[in-house]
């Protein structure tokens, strides 16, 4: 499938400002149908507003909105297939839960029987049939985000769109929901779009993330693409951990405030940055053939499944397991091999 | 290129559309706040600088003899009579509005202390006279300094009154009326402030050995300010102007800026001298409203 | 519990009597079988029960109804679509300074200037139309200007907590304009409206200076008779009436409460 088809997204040259702020900046992306896609930022990147443009809630200054090969840029809301879920749901605190999630089927005119069948069915998916005669205010966290959703998928929209849904939730839950989520996704095989700030519920649900910032996507990909290949310093501190290490280009090389290191690539600029992340340095106990570094533990945190190592020099952060227990002080070879050394983009 | 459309509210629209419409649903009350609001205000304006005919009719002839008069140059030379009951309004509002913080406080510390249960039957014991006709407040304390009843009778026991004759008219009255009157208007924002106080920084001053009067003013009082100063205002604006308490309690020897104005529509019929007291009023209102926005900024407590 | 110093508690109780003894001295008097003086000679509800033959306090009373009710329900209504017309458009900053000085205006000004102004007003009326001859007409007027601002001031505050969000669920959920109205922002709205109504009819029945000045002689309501009746002298009869009108108010008072709390 891609983005021609039924549920197919394309955002071409999106720009938006509000009074001084430039929201979106010249935005492009393509999503194919059935893909679990995420806008991924810290807040204030625009993500939530490119969200709101695609639910018809915002007008863009410049660019075109296509749903399914169609232009729907100056379609209302009322006319798109695009369903949201909203950061605190938008639950309506006055009707119950059935006729929360009704209401789409109902402003349409639905009949009662095919109301009643549709409805019933989203509760039961989600595990809400208990709850249908209750109100908003006498639900959980975790309920009201269920209505919320079945309120959007019960209207079968082409495309789901998710404006930080876990927000809401204790980490615990949301951990468990996010896992939840993914399988909806692929037992429905709908587009959906989700909104976060939270780097791990972004690589746990996506098929694709872009990253956000200053309104601009500046890099999207797979989760491991984005991960394992951050084209920025910015990507790469915002998904996980990275250590960064400036140098000038000598030899094909990189020469450092550490030592020489052999890079696989020769890197488009003179004088820039590389990013290795902590758990991609190798510790040997005697010295490695190419870019080894000597370094000396300072502090060890103790993370459950392995430990995070500040050595000196650097500080470099450096993720070992358990097993291999360390103290303060220990001496011990690092190797940050060329194959593992990011060439980041910007000089 | 830029768009005309925009989306308001989850509705695809124009700005223009979006303005008419907006104007047709501002239009009906504006027009009748402007209508009966605004337009008398200015026309009061007007008339204040007018003067009364020989028969109490307006005379479109402008001066600022009425405002001469208010400033107490009258035919016979200057007296001070009108400027007294002006400086007395001021006066009677100010003692009215102290009197009823300090009533307030105690009250509301008590109902605050209150179990959730009883606390609400104590506040709806403070809104519900806060809501009762003032004249019919008025009048009760027209009945209970009358003669027969104890309170004229220790008076009268302690000499300070004839014995035989009410407490009322006087000053005294007064006081007892409009303080009885206002302190629901200051008890009542004050009780939000109060609610929400946090008594752990109370307690951490007591245990510092503050004084009393320390703990008062570094802990309670900041915390309580937004809605004392809301109860202030309320009482202190409305007091100035107050003529139901100080007509039937204070009699003509203690008259208010109210009385006066009341005068002037009533019995003496000099509209355009009525006016001008009212902008005296209006001015002093400007003046306590200006005061309270620079205490404090930006706060939207009114109402 | 924290405890309460005694000198808390014993001044609040002096509060309270200091606001209660009066109402409740009219009360007990009120079913005192004296006609003339203050001494106790025993219960009775005549005094009541004359009330209901006399015609002139019924014709205030059913004056002081009509006033509140007409009053009430077109305030009600040009309140609420005001404070739509303000919190629901794109106004400018300057707009919306200037109409929050005018609606603030009947709030914060001593009610004898509105009422000054408004004998004037109705004064100069006159002269074009008979219709504001003083009485019933030009009450209705002035009680509707003040008790609009407070409709719109309940009913905006309303509207503001209820947000964006809400009503962009419904037009993301597909809602007409009319359905959006009719479902989701009139019963959300309702409780609003119906608090900002109450506070406007409380406040009609409680007004005495704007009744006062833009009475005539055949508009009389039970504030200005009362008023009146106290400058003649207080008898047993005015003691009922007092008594049923602060029952009534203690009725509403409660009612409101109850209805704004189980919101």
């Amino acid at each position: 499938m891609d983005s021609e088809s039924g549920g197919g997204l394309v955002l071409q040259g999106m720009n938006k400002h509000f009074g001084r702020v430039h929201a979106v900046r010249d935005v492009s992306l393509e999503v194919p149908a059935g893909e679990f896609f995420t806008l991924l930022g810290p807040s204030g990147c625009g993500k939530t507003t490119l969200l709101r443009i695609i639910a018809g809630l915002e007008m863009p200054d410049e660019g075109r909105v296509l749903l399914g090969g169609k232009d729907i840029t100056d379609l209302p809301a009322t006319r798109r297939q695009v369903n949201t879920v909203f950061q605190s749901y938008a639950l309506f605190p006055h009707l119950t839960v059935f006729e929360n999630v009704a209401f789409g089927l109902r402003s349409r005119k639905f009949p009662q029987d095919e109301i009643n069948e549709r409805v019933g069915k989203r509760l039961e998916m989600l595990g809400l049939e208990e709850m249908a005669q209750r109100r908003p205010d006498q639900l959980s966290g975790g309920q009201k985000q269920r209505v919320a959703l079945a309120r959007a998928l019960v209207n079968e929209p082409e495309v789901l769109l998710l404006d930080e849904p876990m927000s809401a939730l204790d980490a615990k839950l949301r951990a468990q929901v996010q896992v939840e989520l993914r399988r909806l996704q692929q037992k429905l095989g709908r587009t959906f779009i989700l909104v976060t700030h939270d780097q791990d519920e972004a690589m746990v649900v996506s098929d694709r993330i872009a990253v956000m910032r200053d309104g601009a996507v500046i890099q999207s990909g797979t989760p491991e693409e984005v991960y394992d290949a951050p084209r920025t310093r910015f990507v790469a501190e915002f998904l996980g951990a990275a250590n960064l290490i400036s140098g000038k280009v000598v030899d094909g090389g990189l020469q450092t405030e550490l030592g020489f290191l052999h890079l696989e690539e020769t890197p488009p600029w003179s004088q820039g940055t590389v990013a290795i992340r902590p758990e991609w340095i190798r510790l040997h106990e005697s010295p490695p053939a190419q870019n080894g570094i000597r370094g000396r533990v300072r502090e060890v945190i103790f993370r459950g499944t392995d430990y995070d190592l500040w050595m000196e020099p650097g500080p470099l952060r450096v993720r070992s397991h358990t097993y291999k227990h360390f103290k303060p002080g220990d001496e011990i070879w690092l190797e940050l091999a060329p194959d593992e050394l990011v060439v980041l983009h910007e000089a | 290129m830029k768009r005309k459309m925009l989306v308001w509210y989850g509705e695809l629209t124009t700005t223009r559309s979006l303005i008419k419409r907006g104007l047709l649903f501002l239009s009906p009350g504006m027009l009748w706040l402007l209508a009966f609001l605004v337009l008398p205000g200015l026309v009061l304006v007007v008339v204040s600088f007018a003067s009364r005919g020989a028969y109490g009719e307006l005379v479109w002839e402008f001066n600022l003899e009425n405002y001469k008069r208010l400033a107490g140059f009258g035919i016979f030379g200057w007296s001070a009579d009108y400027l007294v009951i002006v400086w007395r309004s001021v006066w009677v509002a100010l003692v009215t509005t102290v009197l009823s913080v300090v009533l307030s406080y105690p009250l509301c510390f008590f109902i605050a202390r209150r179990p959730e249960r009883t606390r609400y039957l104590w506040l709806t014991m403070v809104i519900i006279p806060f809501w009762t006709n003032m004249v019919i407040r008025t009048y009760a304390w027209f009945l209970i300094l009358a003669p027969e009843l104890p309170f004229a009778r220790l008076a009268a026991m302690l000499g300070l009154v004839s014995p035989g004759s009410p407490l009322y008219p006087s000053a005294f009255a007064v006081y007892l009326g409009m303080v009885s009157m206002f302190l629901p208007f200051v008890a009542l924002p004050l009780y939000s402030s109060v609610e929400r106080l946090d008594w752990e920084l109370v307690e951490a001053a007591q245990d510092l050995y503050a004084s009393r009067l320390r703990v008062f003013t570094q802990a309670i009082l900041p915390q309580t300010l937004p809605g004392l100063s809301v109860g202030v205002i309320l009482t202190f604006v409305p007091a100035m102007g107050m003529f139901v308490v100080p007509d039937l309690l204070g009699g003509a020897k203690y008259m208010l800026v109210g009385n006066l104005i009341q005068q002037q529509f009533g019995a003496s019929r000099d509209w355009a001298f009525g006016a001008a007291i009212s902008m005296g009023l209006m001015v002093l209102t400007m003046f306590s409203l200006y005061l309270y926005r620079r205490k404090s900024k930006g706060a939207e407590v009114l109402v | 519990m924290r405890r309460t110093h005694p000198l808390v508690t014993i001044l609040a109780m002096f509060t309270m009597a200091f606001l209660y003894l009066p109402l409740m001295a009219v009360a007990v008097f009120s079913v005192n079988a004296t006609k003339y003086g203050l001494v106790w000679r025993g219960f009775t509800l005549d005094w009541y029960l004359k009330l209901f033959h006399n015609e002139v306090i019924l014709n205030a009373a059913w004056n002081t109804l009509v006033l509140a009710v007409v009053s009430t329900i077109v305030s009600t209504i040009l309140g609420t679509v005001l404070a739509i017309g303000m919190d629901r458009f794109p106004w400018s900053k300057r707009v919306n300074t200037f109409l929050d000085m005018v609606l603030h205006l009947p709030v914060v000004i001593p009610d004898i200037i509105l009422a000054a102004a408004l004998v004037v007003a109705f004064g100069l009326l006159r002269m074009v139309s008979s219709m504001f001859e003083p009485g019933l007409l030009n009450m209705i007027i002035g009680h509707i200007t003040f008790q609009i601002a407070f409709v719109a001031l309940v009913v905006r505050s309303r509207l503001v907590s209820l947000g964006q969000e809400i009503e962009e669920a419904a037009r993301d959920l597909f809602a007409s304009t009319g359905y959006l109205l009719r479902r989701v922002t009139l019963p959300l709205l309702l409780p609003g409206i119906v608090a900002g109504g109450m506070l406007a009819f409380t406040l009609s029945l409680d007004d005495f200076v704007i009744s006062f000045f833009t009475a005539g002689p055949e508009s009389v309501t039970l504030p200005l008779y009362i008023f009146a009746a106290v400058r003649r002298g207080v008898t047993p009869q005015i003691h009922a009436l007092s008594t049923l009108v602060l029952l009534i108010t203690v009725i509403l008072v409660v009612g409101t409460e109850r209805f704004s709390r189980r919101r």
